[in-house]
């Protein structure tokens, strides 16, 4: 009898607790704190460093806009750059999240060793990008790589490059890996997604005679809006701001063929120590992040709110 | 109810400024995570240091030294610890802290501290020339004129303070040097039938023979290392314009555009046409490049006098140490001055503005440079700034032979990264990097260049 009476009176509590918004600011402000310094303010800090002229370590001198114009004015390398990051984009989008959803699709309708293909997709995932770098520029080498020894050996001489020092098919080279390392990451939330679905849609389809094919396109895919949203988003800021495997296989070269904004970010931040001008960088690349993600979500708003209406 | 309100508000308060000092603890932790042993005895001096100024009544002098040789397996690390302890016992007032990370990481944290005013730094390790002159200009090195004695002034090397001299003022005092060696494969070149380059042609001729030998490349470029690359057109460059002309264009009095410069450029394409770089050069970075060497699958490395140490110690080697030859850069018919050279005193300790402790950071600054350069010396990786006698007993042949090189030498040309700014001396790493492509087009370096460096 006491022991309920005290329950009763530790929701009497936190009820009043909750209701103040006093406590609730107590509760929010670690992680708010935590957002705050870690997130939202180095990205004051850099913006405010894009409006200047500043090497890192003397006098800052004010430019306004000037960084931003010089972005799409001057400089040579950086209009390469994006195209490059967009034609990532749209591998992603086009190449890798289709590749990701067939995988999720079969393994969801239970194939033998589900679990074993579930881990085994997901392990480039885990691993480090320096080491998957490492991997493929091995695969890519001229003289002892996979690729070329393949090529060779189905005689095809006038295939053979040298994959990542050739202007022409370095960017593309380091495109494949930058999808391959990822589609186990996307198949395993579409995946998840699947999984959640309830099987009563697919128990009515299959008394209305449906295919696997029309289930997947009719209830599945339709049903997996918010979580196609949601790997779209991912895939598409993921690519804009690629970075790790591109440095370490070219560092954006040879000649800047490879690059995208991130590797020039890095070179102009930390190389040329032009800290302002990589900072105009940095803070483009966070906005046309959040300005995609923007129109990608109203591009998605009536597909969810169909899925949420079933 | 309310004090148990209060409690928890405190300790969420406590933990909330808990996070946020990990946050920053984190990213203290990792930096010296790279070398552990040093932070131990970095922590347990300072604990120490600490404890002392407060019963002493603040005798004690606690000096932050910052340096780049964070490898236990690097020789001179083990030597600045000795010379350190040394100078603690010699000095016992003293405390030295030191702090330490790899090369690019060090660069950046640097760069990162004095964005600041770097309060945590007294004395540290960096590049004279044209890296030390952002500090310089931005007002954050102190001059060390007023702490020079008479009797250190006495032991420094003639012409070697070029690099850390800023309008009139010493910055700091050299270290130890290096020298731009051609190193050549005695066994290889006999294989080939080819004569060890002493000008150009040769060198032609020599990478033409051996790019017929299966399984060697004449010439490990490294270009891959925007600076390995570099080096190649550096020495042509030398050859083709002179140091003298060379250092005044580096230092701004005269732009570049000379036809020097492009005639380099194109020797450098001549040679990638010819085979002597290899098919892709661009495919490999120094180390590979130093592995090609010291295995014997490449002939010639173009590089600093360091490198002398590695092909004799590396366990990987298996190339004969003897047999191999450190050339000057051959020479251009006509052109240049045997006597010009790459290379010269550009790495050394300075001091903070803004330390606590001038007089004793620049006495531990001067005492570390002049200790370190002598070390550089004796284990045979660079030569001493200091008229200082050391010990030459573990000398290998093969630095010997650098060494009477640079006996030869009168006017050298510091690796031009170091030179220029940061930005030109970036767009001129990666423009020479182009050279070692199919198709490279030197006009486009020249205007590269010229835009970068004649602003």
């Amino acid at each position: 009898m006491f022991g309920l009476h005290k329950n009763e009176r530790l929701d009497y509590i936190m009820d009043r607790m909750l209701g103040k918004k006093r406590y609730i600011a107590v509760f929010v402000l670690p992680a708010l704190l935590l957002f705050l310094v870690f997130g939202i303010a180095p990205l004051i800090t850099t913006g405010v460093y894009s409006l200047f002229d500043y090497d890192g370590i003397g006098k800052m001198d004010f430019l306004g806009l000037n960084n931003y114009i010089k972005l799409f004015t001057e400089d040579r390398y950086f209009p390469r750059a994006l195209k490059n990051s967009f034609v990532l984009a749209g591998a992603s989008i086009f190449i890798q999240l289709p590749i990701s959803l067939v995988l999720a699709l079969i393994l969801a309708k239970g194939v033998k060793g589900e679990k074993a293909f579930r881990t085994i997709y997901f392990i480039p995932v885990v691993i480090s990008s320096m080491v998957i770098g490492q991997l493929w520029m091995k695969i890519f080498h001229s003289e002892y790589g996979l690729l070329n020894i393949f090529i060779r050996f189905l005689g095809m001489k006038d295939f053979e490059y040298s994959w990542l020092s050739n202007p022409s098919t370095a960017f593309i080279s380091t495109v494949v890996p930058s999808i391959w390392q990822y589609i186990g990451y996307h198949m395993l939330i579409f995946y998840a997604g699947i999984k959640s679905i309830s099987t009563d849609y697919y128990e009515a389809a299959r008394i209305d005679g449906a295919t696997n094919w029309q289930t997947a396109i009719k209830i599945t895919i339709p049903l997996l809006a918010p979580v196609l949203k949601t790997c779209m988003v991912f895939a598409l800021t993921g690519s804009l701001r690629a970075f790790d495997l591109i440095y370490v296989m070219t560092n954006g070269g040879p000649n800047h063929a490879s690059d995208v904004p991130g590797t020039l970010m890095y070179n102009n931040l930390f190389r040329k120590g032009l800290y302002g001008y990589g900072s105009a960088q940095a803070f483009f690349i966070v906005l046309e992040c959040i300005i995609l993600s923007f129109i990608i979500s109203r591009i998605f708003k009536k597909a969810e709110d169909n899925a949420s209406a079933i | 109810m309310r004090r148990m309100m209060k409690k928890a508000l405190s300790a969420i308060l406590c933990a909330a400024m808990v996070m946020s000092m990990t946050g920053c603890g984190n990213t203290g932790t990792s930096t010296t995570a790279t070398d552990t042993t040093a932070t131990e005895t970095t922590e347990a001096t300072a604990a120490s240091g600490e404890t002392n100024s407060g019963a002493a009544g603040g005798d004690k002098v606690t000096l932050n030294v910052w340096h780049q040789w964070s490898n236990d397996t690097n020789e001179l690390k083990a030597i600045y610890e000795k010379a350190v302890e040394d100078y603690m016992t010699e000095n016992p007032n003293v405390v030295i802290n030191s702090e330490t990370l790899d090369t690019e990481a060090y660069k950046t944290k640097i760069s990162a501290e004095f964005a600041g005013d770097a309060s945590g730094i007294d004395v540290f390790y960096y590049w004279g020339a044209g890296m030390a002159r952002k500090l310089v200009n931005a007002d954050k090195l102190l001059p060390l004129d007023d702490y020079l004695t008479d009797d250190v002034k006495g032991k420094i090397l003639e012409g070697s303070t070029g690099a850390f001299e800023f309008d009139g003022k010493l910055y700091s005092v050299p270290s130890f040097s290096w020298y731009m060696t051609l190193f050549c494969n005695k066994d290889l070149f006999d294989k080939a039938g080819a004569k060890i380059p002493t000008t150009y042609e040769e060198l032609l001729d020599a990478s033409k023979k051996l790019s017929a030998l299966e399984g060697v490349t004449p010439m490990a470029a490294g270009a891959k290392d925007g600076w390995n690359a570099a080096f190649i057109y550096q020495a042509l460059a030398l050859r083709e314009m002179g140091a003298a002309a060379e250092n005044k264009m580096l230092a701004g009095q005269e732009d570049f555009g000379a036809e020097g410069y492009k005639d380099a450029a194109d020797k450098v394409v001549e040679l990638y046409n010819a085979g002597a770089f290899g098919k892709n050069p661009l495919e490999s970075g120094n180390d590979d490049a130093n592995a090609a060497f010291i295995s014997g699958t490449a002939a010639m490395r173009l590089m600093g006098s360091w490198f002398a140490n590695q092909v004799y110690t590396d366990d990987t080697a298996t190339i004969d140490p003897a047999n191999v030859v450190a050339c000057k850069i051959p020479m251009i018919d006509g052109k240049g001055n045997d006597t010009d050279y790459c290379g010269g005193f550009v790495e050394s300790f300075w001091v903070n503005k803004n330390t606590k402790y001038p007089e004793e950071a620049a006495k531990f600054a001067i005492y570390i440079n002049e200790k370190m350069g002598v070390a550089a010396y004796e284990t045979g990786s660079g030569f001493s700034g200091w008229t200082t006698e050391a010990d030459e007993s573990n000398l290998n042949p093969l630095f010997i032979q650098i060494k009477d090189l640079l006996g030869e030498g009168k006017e050298g040309v510091l690796a031009w990264d170091t030179s220029l700014d940061s930005e030109p001396a970036t767009i001129h790493n990666e423009q020479t990097q182009t050279l070692f492509a199919p198709n490279a087009d030197t006009e486009a370096f020249m205007e590269e260049h010229e835009a970068a460096i004649n602003q």
